[in-house]
């Protein structure tokens, strides 16, 4: 076998095998049975707290909100929750994380300069975007690395 | 003038592969007959859009075209500049922040760059008033001598070096520039001002080659675009004696950009505005599409400089992402100068890690690479040459970040063209079109998608620089081996900052 083909088998099997890791660590981590996850959360110009969610697919997710300085939004990409917030007043967003990845939560009431930027994220686990992402990248990565080694070392 | 004569090269639409003498102006040493780009696209391949829809060339040609898009520049300019002054303050019901920084940004770096180069040069507004006032001119070549002192730029800043500093700086202000109506108002008017003032003293359009914040980013990544000009058929070029496109003549203005058309082997420097077009009188230009990244290996002409913008460029895209795409309260409030010792530390932060960390770390790789490789080429050669492949990188991330800037964003521009000062105008009955993010589900997808063509465009290009630079493939392999290391750490961490 050829030093260039080696290398495509090598880079392959590194994607091949962490796609299969990833999909088997993603089925093993949401296999549990759903559960119920309550945060308290701040809203102020122009960050949430906590400004990092993790939960697992098929919570059910429930969001205890309160807007603190002025009034503020709650939009949910990829979910297209949207909830307008009155300062001091508590609000109580609720669904189900059904949909895994990393998805940014936004002010949807302008609320200032930074307005556009007031933004958390929400991690549903498991995360196959960032871990297809990772993987494809190692795998053409480190294999390309690997190719280049085999090359600059192969007898002439 | 004489006629135009059609060169025999001018016939087809594809055009490949080029004579050796072309090639060799072209710059693409060390580059095989058969070379592709990821095993796909040949290196070599163009398709002449001029010569396949000759309505083209004629269009072109057409003084009337140059300015009718400078004229459509100004129509968005002049109503944003007023509504950043006297408008809404509040940034995205402001013309001027949803035009300049949703709109235009996102069809810089989503469309116009990779696709069609600095066309966006071609009609940008800012140093139009120069121009016409330095050829007292809109549209005719006249007769007069040139206004102004027409002195040249210096010598030892003919580089990228000047627009590095003036993005910088700006680059300080980014989040200010980015919310405050006044801000990028205050911005454009001194570009404006600073453009002006510079056609007054300096030849042509110095002001866009070696001074335009803009400028130098354009440039870089504008090497990676699919779309180039150069000459049709060099020996035609070559026989010419006149060369209208580098002397001014009675008939026609010489490049704008100071560029020498016959020889341009890079978009760094071309602004597209189809002046050589217009002024060859051998009609020999062309305007062609080719795969991406040809000029990234074109060995003339690369320097610290480009290197250096490389570099900005990538660790800005770091920075911005993470304070405004990132969930931490602190750097927003840094950025956003809401202490004078938060502003500073943010500011300290991004200089170090665009000047310093970056190419540090950069050329901590390409040192063990060279060392790896036991290469006599010189480190700074090395180096120089192979911070282009972290153009390919560079600018997908900057495409990823811009997905997120334009989806969740995008619908303010309906809203705006209804109400572009905030005073409660309905101008086309969309005044009231509610903030609506759209695509937001597939952001991941085309974040990831962009990030991995990146990655592997980048390691494409940097063993094609390395075999190139060092010669031999053996030594080029391990050369570049801890810069493919490099590049895939790159690309793992901007995918965690967008999706992980």
């Amino acid at each position: 076998m050829s030093k260039r083909w080696l290398a495509l088998l090598t880079c392959g099997l590194i994607t091949v095998g962490g796609l299969g890791l990833l999909l088997f660590s993603g089925r093993a981590s949401a296999g549990g049975s759903p559960k119920i996850v309550e945060i308290d959360m701040e809203a102020r110009q122009w960050e949430y707290g906590p400004g990092i969610v993790t939960v697992n697919q098929g919570d059910l997710v429930k969001i205890h909100i309160m807007a603190m300085d002025a009034s503020h939004g709650f939009y949910l990409d990829g979910y297209g929750i949207n909830e307008h917030l009155e300062p001091g007043k508590p609000d109580t967003i609720q669904f189900v994380a059904d949909k895994a990845g990393r998805w940014m939560y936004r002010c949807s009431t302008t609320c200032g300069t930074f307005h556009p930027y007031m933004i958390g994220w929400l991690r549903v686990r498991p995360n196959y975007y960032a871990g297809a992402g990772w993987v494809l990248a190692a795998g053409g990565g480190l294999g390309f690395t690997g190719h280049l080694l085999m090359l600059g070392v192969k007898k002439p | 003038m004489s006629a135009p004569e059609k060169c025999a090269a001018c016939a087809g639409g594809l055009r490949t592969p080029a004579s050796p003498a072309e090639r060799a102006v072209r710059g693409l040493n060390g580059i095989p007959d058969d070379a592709k780009f990821l095993g796909l696209m040949p290196v070599h391949w163009r398709y002449d859009l001029t010569a396949r829809f000759p309505w083209l060339r004629k269009v072109l040609r057409s003084r009337w075209s140059a300015f009718l898009l400078q004229m459509l520049g100004m129509l968005l300019f002049v109503p944003a500049l007023l509504a950043g002054w006297i408008g809404s303050p509040v940034g995205n019901t402001n013309l001027i922040i949803v035009l300049v920084w949703i709109f235009w940004w996102s069809l810089l770096m989503l469309v116009l760059v990779p696709f069609a180069s600095r066309i966006w040069c071609a009609m940008c507004p800012l140093p139009s008033l120069g121009e016409w006032l330095q050829r007292r001119s809109f549209i005719v070549r006249r007769l007069t001598a040139p206004l102004g002192l027409g002195k040249k730029w210096p010598a030892p800043l003919r580089n990228m070096w000047p627009v590095n500093i003036i993005f910088l700086f700006l680059a300080l202000f980014s989040g200010i520039l980015t919310t405050r109506p006044w801000a990028t108002a205050l911005m454009l008017t001194a570009i404006v001002v600073a453009a002006l003032a510079t056609s007054v003293i300096f030849e042509k359009r110095t002001f866009c080659r070696y001074l335009c914040p803009v400028g130098g980013f354009l440039g870089l990544y504008s090497n990676f675009a699919m779309m180039e000009i150069r000459h049709n058929d060099y020996a035609t070029c070559r026989s010419h004696g006149t060369k209208e496109c580098v002397t001014d003549t009675a008939d026609a203005y010489a490049c704008p950009w100071l560029e020498a058309p016959t020889t341009m082997s890079r978009n760094t420097y071309c602004g597209m505005c189809f002046e050589c077009f217009r002024t060859c009188s051998m009609d020999n230009m062309s305007l062609r599409l080719r795969p991406p990244g040809v000029d990234l290996l074109v060995d003339k002409h690369r320097g610290l400089d480009e290197s250096w913008k490389a570099f900005i460029m990538l660790g800005a895209a770091a920075i911005y992402s993470s304070t405004m795409m990132g969930p931490w309260g602190i750097l927003k409030a840094w950025a956003n100068a809401r202490t004078l010792s938060g502003y500073l530390t943010y500011i300290a932060i991004l200089l170090t890690i665009v000047l310093a960390v970056v190419p540090a770390v950069f050329g901590g790789f390409v040192w063990l690479g060279r060392k790896l490789s036991g290469t006599e080429t010189p480190f700074r050669k090395l180096f120089t040459n192979l911070s282009y492949s972290l153009v390919p990188m560079g600018l997908l991330a900057w495409i990823a970040f811009s997905f997120a800037i334009l989806l969740p964003n995008g619908s303010y521009i309906i809203r705006i063209i209804s109400d572009p000062f905030g005073w409660g105008w309905n101008l086309f009955g969309t005044a009231a079109f509610p903030w609506t993010p759209f695509g937001l589900r597939w952001l991941p997808y085309l974040q990831v998608g962009a990030l991995l063509f990146g990655l592997a465009y980048s390691l494409d290009v940097g063993f094609k620089v390395a075999r190139q630079t060092v010669g031999d493939a053996k030594s080029a392999a391990l050369a570049m081996a801890p810069v493919a290391l490099l590049l895939t750490g790159v690309a793992a961490a901007f995918t965690w900052l967008f999706v992980g």
